[in-house]
């Protein structure tokens, strides 16, 4: 398991450091003058110097990266030209906003998402499977500004029972989970489906097995055989597509936020790249990036501790 | 069609397959079905309802929602199609060069897939378009979803690699090109169609949602996501706005799904099976 561990931890280090070399050389990639067109065409000779300097654009490239990492391993992301905050600090303010509503919506998803998959997987091809895998494959396809949209419909107009704007008192816990709600419903729609599916093939996939069909020869009640034998073992692959649903619904965090007024990550980065102000779209951007590589990294992890197959390399080996 | 390939594509399969090719036809048709052109403005009729004049209502500007959604359908199928083949084309060679020639170039496709894998969905398509502007939006898309064309190619040519026919016409002096093109390429055109087809609502998805932010198709193109994006606005005066482009979008993308699922079905069975 260390070794594995190891392996893992060396591969994830190699992400993020790619990452990282590739966010800091994509400002390359703006047609023109970087500083000039964060400062718009009326800014000061000075100004766009001093800008420039800040941002390391009068170096080479490599240099640029080298820097870059420097500042990064020191907390420093650099600081807004427009307001004249440290990069770090405006980041740091809205990630735990999204950090908690795409883990409030994985927890909704697993929560509704696994026993619907496991009530199809019941009775494969009855009337009940058929309405739930449409539903769900239904589920998949609204994407969550769709839903959001709809939601916030609903609720700010003919139903008026949930507040639909902003992140509420931030000294109240109530009202936080209140305002949260739309959202995290909004966003976890797409992964109810997936994950209904998921367990449902998982769970049937196993039941074809031969040591379930051994079990049922015996005698072994199909409530036993199910809950018991089945679902542990389907169960298994779901936990390692947590680290994508993670990120999946950080992704989707972005039109949620934007919908109902939420400040965080996807807030931040729409309203950079309006404004372009380059810098603060890639550390915003780098931020969401690194929290996805560590989840994939701890999902692989938790996947490997509970099918040690996964270790030896052999994953899906039967 | 077969028999047995009818039956593998299914009821689901062939109502979809029905409407998929409905909605292509809206798309080439759309200036001699839509009754209105997309941008013409009536003020004096702005945000109405229903009406036997404009069959769904009008925006903001007076523009007849329904032409606005025929004509989406369009901008819909104009930017995945072309996002969707530069990604197959080039993940396809990306996968056959790493998986065949091994060694140097297979590390570093590797890591390239990696660290475009390593953002989360529409992140990565954010960063480019916030320095690449939204007229690269088709190649932004293209990026995005090369990386699982590679890897499924370069999974397919590693297995082929060593199968014995592939060893066969090596011995029979076959060169690298020959065995790539004839032997390895028409054995893996099956999943790749397939996940083309899965693809391709996720790509109308994703550029809908960028038009939502305003960093996708830019207005008065009458993108879903931007119909989508001004309903938002005037959300309270005409709702119906939203609600027929977030229809159109949802029917597009679950019936280009379930015929995708369908073709699976037909085309790869084995794996069909593995992952329903």
């Amino acid at each position: 398991m260390l070794s594995f561990v190891i392996q893992k931890l060396a591969s994830t280090v190699i992400v993020a450091i790619l990452v990282i070399t590739f966010l800091s050389l994509l400002v390359h990639f703006v047609p023109g003058d970087p500083a000039t067109i964060i400062l718009g065409p009326r800014a000061t000779p000075e100004l766009v110097a001093r800008v420039t300097t800040a941002m390391d654009l009068d170096k080479s490239p490599a240099m640029q990266t080298l820097s870059f990492f420097g500042r990064l391993l020191r907390g420093d992301l650099g600081t807004d030209v427009f307001t004249n905050r440290p990069i770090a600090t405006i980041v740091g303010q809205v990630l735990p906003h999204t950090v908690i509503l795409a883990l409030a919506s994985l927890l909704l998803a697993a929560l509704v998402g696994i026993p619907l998959g496991v009530l199809s997987a019941v009775r494969p091809g009855s009337w009940a499977d058929r309405i739930l895998s449409l539903v769900s494959v239904t589920m998949v396809t609204i994407p969550p500004y769709v839903s959001g949209l709809l939601l916030l419909m609903l609720f700010s107009g003919t139903l008026r029972w949930l507040p639909t704007f902003g992140l509420g008192n931030p000294g109240n816990p109530l009202d936080y989970l209140q305002h949260m709600l739309l959202p995290t419903i909004a966003l976890a729609l797409t992964w109810i489906g997936y994950l209904a599916r998921l367990v449902r093939g998982n769970l049937l996939e196993v039941l074809s097995q031969d040591h379930i069909r051994a079990a049922r020869a015996q005698g072994v009640s199909q409530r036993t055989l199910l809950y018991k034998y089945a679902l542990r073992n389907a169960l298994v692959p779901t936990v390692a597509i947590l680290g994508v649903a993670l990120g999946g619904l950080m992704a989707g965090a972005v039109f949620v936020e934007i919908i109902f007024s939420r400040p965080g990550l996807g807030t931040l980065i729409t309203e950079s790249i309006q404004g372009r102000n380059y810098p603060v779209v890639r550390a915003a951007t780098l931020a969401a990036a690194l929290l996805f590589v560590i989840a994939n990294f701890l999902a692989d992890i938790a996947n490997a501790a509970l099918d040690p197959r996964i270790q030896l390399g052999r994953k899906g080996a039967a | 069609m077969s028999g047995q390939a009818s039956a593998r594509l299914g009821t689901g399969g062939k109502v979809a397959a029905g409407v998929v090719v409905l909605i292509a036809l809206v798309a080439v048709f759309a200036p001699a079905i839509a009754p209105y052109p997309f941008d013409a403005q009536d003020i004096p009729n702005r945000l109405q309802g229903p009406s036997s004049e404009y069959l769904l209502g009008t925006d903001h500007f007076g523009r007849d929602l329904l032409s606005r959604v025929i004509y989406g359908t369009r901008i819909a199928l104009s930017t995945a199609l072309p996002a969707v083949g530069m990604a197959l084309l080039l993940g396809t060679l990306m996968g056959l060069a790493a998986g065949y020639l091994g060694g140097m170039v297979d590390s570093v496709t590797v890591l390239i897939l990696d660290t475009l894998q390593a953002f989360p969905g529409v992140i990565l398509a954010l960063a480019i378009l916030a320095v690449a502007g939204p007229s690269s939006l088709v190649y932004v898309l293209a990026v995005t979803f090369v990386p699982g064309y590679a890897r499924v190619i370069r999974a397919q040519v590693l297995s082929a690699r060593n199968q014995e026919y592939v060893q066969a016409e090596r011995n029979l002096g076959a060169g690298n090109f020959r065995i790539l093109f004839r032997h390895i390429l028409p054995n893996v055109v099956a999943p790749i169609i397939v996940l083309a087809a899965m693809d391709i609502p996720t790509v109308i998805t994703l550029e809908a949602g960028l038009s939502f932010l305003g960093l996708g198709v830019p207005p008065p193109a009458p993108s879903w996501g931007v119909m989508l994006s001004e309903g938002f606005q005037y959300m309270r005066q005409a709702p119906s706005q939203i609600l027929f482009a977030g229809a159109a979008l949802i029917v597009t993308t679950l019936s280009i799904t379930l015929f995708g699922e369908g073709l699976q079905r037909v085309l790869d069975p084995r794996s069909a099976k593995e992952s329903s």
